[in-house]
């Protein structure tokens, strides 16, 4: 354990050395950075492709929860667990505790499970939702294996004061309200954003699941949610910033009837989520200090009334503490280094007593400019021990080299690790299963490499990104019954996953028309093998083919945005898949101005075609249904 | 493993009742009378070999039936035969009656009605049907254990093919047997616990008698005197803390099916055996095997007239489901290697030498076998 520690410090050490050797200034322009969104990403995160979802798709989903804006995402599949349903999020062909969500760069997955509920969170609370493919995140930490979604707020200091109402209604009784007010000056300023919504989901499906394929209503499928963002930012002096922010969550759901049951489900999941976070930035003349401090409350109550114990209370809190320091070395060069201690504590009846666990972990990076800061090389380490188990050193080397003009080259090469969930170490044994302490993490590499061309004329911008990628991680932990009986979770399976995105983001605006579009392709072969199972077999429900396509046209005031997704088919167990398919959304609006009131009316339709299809095998999905919305902007 | 019991019936005491209360299996078995006008019928598909129900995963509905024949196996047999996606939702048991089969599907809540010739699709029984587990035949009549409506077991009329009528019982009707003019039910419990194995006069469908036993029965058979034998896992219970406030252990007992009286208690250690949750009679009920505790591999057969439990295991697997087949006495043991991909059945002769491994074409968690002959 002290041979690997005492590795990690010298290969941090000589890193920085041979970083250091440069003498030039970084670009000063991002002094006035004062946004939450981590500068990790943006100045370490070199060679790893990090898109964000297109404009016209936020707006297409703005009244609707984060799952889905990420359904509709560019390289991201999500599992969604009925209409409003628990979602998670893979990228790359990986799981949903493979890919980390970070709030205000704070880690915001389940100590628990693993797994963030995106359905619980509004669109409209992030202005930016950005995403990170890939295994160079893994300087984000443990669960970062295939990818980041990094979601943060604005830099309110720079915006203007406003206040925004919006209201929208739709098909099977949905309904959903929403305000922020933004105040403030150049040097403090706050904004309060609340959300609410529910939908009954009461729709027509037909069950596939029933000889003559039946019409049949959904039932129990009902949700309810709201929620509160409250954020500050001060700029205390000029070189020292603080942000705050506060963030509650409540969602009710009614857990969707499956098509293969007959009876109507009754069971239900409650989630409620506190977030708080304090962020500090202080810029010196040749670096930045960032200190930054979270703490998450998650409950998920879930209730079965056929229960002997009816409802199961599961609590987690972590608090998450970093420091981080950034060094510049001349105008292309920096270093930076940081510690991150957590502390996760979970309270669940799945649990024989309350489970505590500490986290130190300490990282570094190195970026080194060239061509006059249009290439660079980052070299990133970070290790972890989690209570007194040192995991794997991990680091990740990422490359971009501009070929030539409008072409940039970007490779990125990583080690990842993720280490266990608390559930899976520490789960009571019951009648059914059991926790396995001695489990060790994940761990595994992966890389890409990739071509951005771009193309800028007057009337047109063209943009076309490409990448291969391939990642093999080793012991991925799986839940297997013990001799048939008992499940229990161990250090089972090798995954080996390789693929190419590609994409084309266009832009045209002759004369006063703007034409957008933007079309994304993914394909991903994704497996696993162990001697016993699943060997050469595509992952479940990790698509090979995945395209998604926005386009958007807007002259004046008049706007319309067609969103398109296609789905290859995918397995749900050793040789059963559910079928492809292609959904269609698309909404028009008019734009217009009562007596300073900007007031913007939509109408939306979604699932144009009227597609039968499943995203969790029986989950039956809505059929073609219509939204309409105001939203108002003063 | 009900199944078998009545085969032991059948072919050990002859019981005329008891020999019409197993229509499916007389389907079969009678076409070969010489005098009978239906030995010209179309015997069907489906003869000298055994079904395989395959419970498949939780929410997947990708349960399925494999039948193994003399010298074919085929796989997933009710989608194939009616060119459909899926049969339904953790797939337990099936019993038939005349030429129809009846699939007890616990969590679509339904009976799935086949042809039991070509397997066709002909009804699916929702109405009255909550959270099934087990079904046996008597009389014509179909009772189906359940966990639903507060524990019963439902009286389903296969040629209405509805319920028409149902037994209030105790906690999570699992297990049954047609012992005589009754039937006997072990309430396991459900999704808690329960002690009692319910006694049903089948002439008027009334609790005639409740026996108290060890915490949890399972499951139940016959045995070649009449006796029958009552598999308890017991009970583990925890306080709001989580703190093991008490814990009751496994037993198998014997219990005289006329005086209703337990003659003999055998209360398995626990790190030897685990907690055995399948119980399977032997083809000529003078022993049965049980096993399939939580990550204990072990089957292990116990005499009937034994004085103490089996010190040497019988075979060290996990089984999912067990099954004798009447006519030889080999021993089917389903085993699910986990729930993600397709299971296995071993087949073990009544001295334990393993005979035969299946593998091709055994759906998600092999769990039990209805075995026909010609």
């Amino acid at each position: 354990m002290f041979f690997r520690f005492f590795v990690f410090c010298m290969l941090l050490a000589s890193a920085t050395n041979v970083l250091a050797q440069d003498f030039f200034q970084e670009d000063p322009v991002k002094l006035k950075e004062v946004r939450v969104t981590s500068r990790r990403l943006h100045d370490y995160g070199v060679g790893a492709t990090v898109s964000a979802p297109d404009s016209g798709l936020v707006k297409l989903h703005r009244n609707e929860s984060l799952s889905s804006l990420l359904a509709n995402t560019s390289g991201i599949s999500l599992k969604t667990y009925g209409t409003g349903g628990l979602a998670s999020v893979s990228i790359r062909g990986g799981g949903s505790s493979q890919t980390a969500v970070l709030w205000n760069g704070l880690n915001i997955q389940s100590p628990m499970s693993g797994g963030v509920n995106l359905s619980v969170m509004p669109v409209r609370f992030f202005n930016n939702v950005e995403v990170q493919h890939g295994g160079s995140g893994t300087l984000f930490g443990s669960g970062a294996v295939s990818g980041v979604i990094h979601l943060s707020g604005d830099d309110l200091m720079r915006k203007e004061n406003s206040l925004g109402a919006s209201v929208a209604t739709g098909s099977f009784g949905f309904g959903s309200v929403s305000a922020d007010l933004k105040t403030g000056t150049s040097g403090f300023a706050s904004k309060l954003s609340v959300f609410g919504q529910k939908a009954d989901n009461d729709f027509t499906f037909t069950n596939t699941s029933r000889i003559g394929h039946p019409k049949e209503t959904q039932t129990n499928a009902g949700v309810l949610q709201y929620g509160i963002l409250q954020e500050n930012q001060w700029r205390i002096s000029e070189k020292s910033f603080l942000t705050t922010g506060f963030w509650y969550q409540d969602y009710d759901k009614d857990l969707q009837t499956l098509m293969s049951s007959r009876r109507p489900n009754v069971t239900n999941q409650k989630d409620k989520n506190i977030l708080g976070s304090v962020n500090f930035k202080h810029y010196t003349r040749s670096g930045m200090l960032n200190v930054k401090q979270g703490l998450i409350r998650n409950k998920v109550l879930y209730s079965d009334p056929d229960l002997v114990n009816p409802q199961a209370d599961n609590n987690s809190l972590s608090w998450i503490n970093e420091a981080e320091y950034k060094y510049r070395l001349g105008k292309y060069h920096s270093v930076n280094a940081g510690l991150n201690y957590t502390y996760e504590l979970a309270r669940s009846d799945g649990y024989m007593e309350d489970v505590a666990r500490n986290r130190i972990a300490a990282f570094a990076s190195g970026r080194y400019g060239m061509f006059g800061g249009r290439g660079a090389v980052v070299l990133s380490f970070r290790e972890e021990v989690s209570d007194k188990d040192f995991q794997p050193v991990v680091f990740s080397l990422g490359v971009e080299h501009p070929l030539w003009k409008g072409v940039q080259l970007k490779g990125n090469i990583s080690k990842n690790y993720r280490i266990p969930n608390l559930n899976d170490l520490y789960w009571e044994e019951d009648g059914y299963a059991m926790g396995n302490p001695d489990l060790s993490a994940e761990s595994g590499w992966s890389g890409d490499v990739g071509a951005d061309f771009t193309f800028r004329s007057r009337m047109v911008e063209a943009k076309l990104n490409t990448a291969f990628f391939a990642s093999r991680t080793e012991d991925i932990i799986v839940w297997l019954p013990e001799d048939g009986g008992k499940w229990m979770p161990h250090n089972k399976k090798v995954g080996e996953t390789m693929g190419l995105e590609a994409g084309v983001d266009l832009m045209i605006a002759p004369g006063r028309n703007k034409i957008g579009a933007c079309v994304f392709y993914t394909y991903v072969k994704s497996t696993l093998s162990t001697d016993d199972e699943y060997n050469n077999r595509q992952m479940v429900y990790t698509p090979g083919n995945k395209v998604n396509a926005v386009f958007s046209y807007s002259r004046s005031a008049f706007y319309v945005t067609l969103g398109g997704s296609y789905t290859g088919e995918r397995y749900y167990d050793h040789q059963h898949k559910l079928d492809s398919y292609t959904l269609l959304n698309t909404s028009f609006g008019y734009k217009f101005n009562v007596s300073g009131v900007i007031a913007d009316l939509s109408f939306q339709i979604n699932n144009i075609s009227d597609s039968k299809y499943q995203v969790v095998a029986w989950y039956a999905m809505p059929p073609r249904n219509y939204l309409f919305s105001l939203n108002l902007t003063i | 493993m009900k199944r078998l019991g009545f085969f032991k019936k059948d072919f050990a005491s002859f019981s005329l009742l008891k020999a019409f209360s197993f229509a499916l299996l007389l389907v079969f078995v009678s076409c070969e009378s010489d005098d009978d006008p239906v030995s010209t019928m179309d015997k069907g598909d489906f003869v000298n070999g055994v079904f395989v129900l395959n419970q498949g995963a939780m929410n997947a509905a990708n349960a399925s039936v494999t039948f193994i024949g003399q010298d074919t196996v085929m796989g997933d047999l009710f989608t194939e035969r009616n060119n459909v996606e899926v049969l339904g939702d953790v797939l337990q048991d099936m019993v038939s009656v005349d030429t129809l089969s009846f699939l007890v599907l616990n969590n679509s809540h339904s009976l799935v009605v086949v042809n039991n010739k070509d397997f066709s699709f002909v009804k699916e029984i929702s109405v009255g049907i909550n959270n099934p587990r087990y079904a046996v035949v008597h009389d014509g009549l179909i009772y189906v254990s359940q966990w639903g409506n507060d524990g019963e077991v439902a009286v389903v009329d296969p040629e209405k093919m509805q319920v028409i009528n149902s037994i209030a019982l105790g906690g999570g009707p699992e297990g049954m047997a047609v012992v005589g003019d009754h039937l006997w039910v072990a309430n396991c419990g459900g999704y808690g616990t329960d002690n009692v194995v319910s006694v049903i006069d089948l002439s008027n469908d009334e609790v005639v008698e409740e026996i108290t036993v060890k915490d949890n029965p399972q499951d139940l058979v016959e045995d070649a005197n009449g006796d029958v034998w009552v598999l308890a896992t017991g009970y583990t219970q925890y306080d709001d803390a989580l703190n093991v406030i008490s814990e009751t252990p496994s037993a198998i007992h014997k219990i005289d099916a006329s005086s209703f009286e337990i003659e003999k208690t055998f209360n398995p250690d626990e790190t030897v055996y685990g907690k055995a949750t399948k119980i399977a009679m032997a083809a000529d009920g003078q022993s049965f095997y049980f096993g399939g505790g939580y990550g204990f591999p072990g089957i292990w057969e116990m005499d009937i007239a034994a004085s103490e439990l089996p010190g040497e295991t019988f075979a060290d697997i996990t089984p999912s489901g067990m099954g004798v087949d009447p006519s030889n006495g080999d021993l089917y043991v389903g085993i699910a290697p986990n729930f993600t991909s397709g299971g296995r059945v071993e087949v073990y002769a009544a001295n334990g030498i393993a005979v035969e491994t299946y593998e091709e074409k055994i759906g998600i968690g092999p769990c039990n076998f209805v075995f026909v002959s010609e």
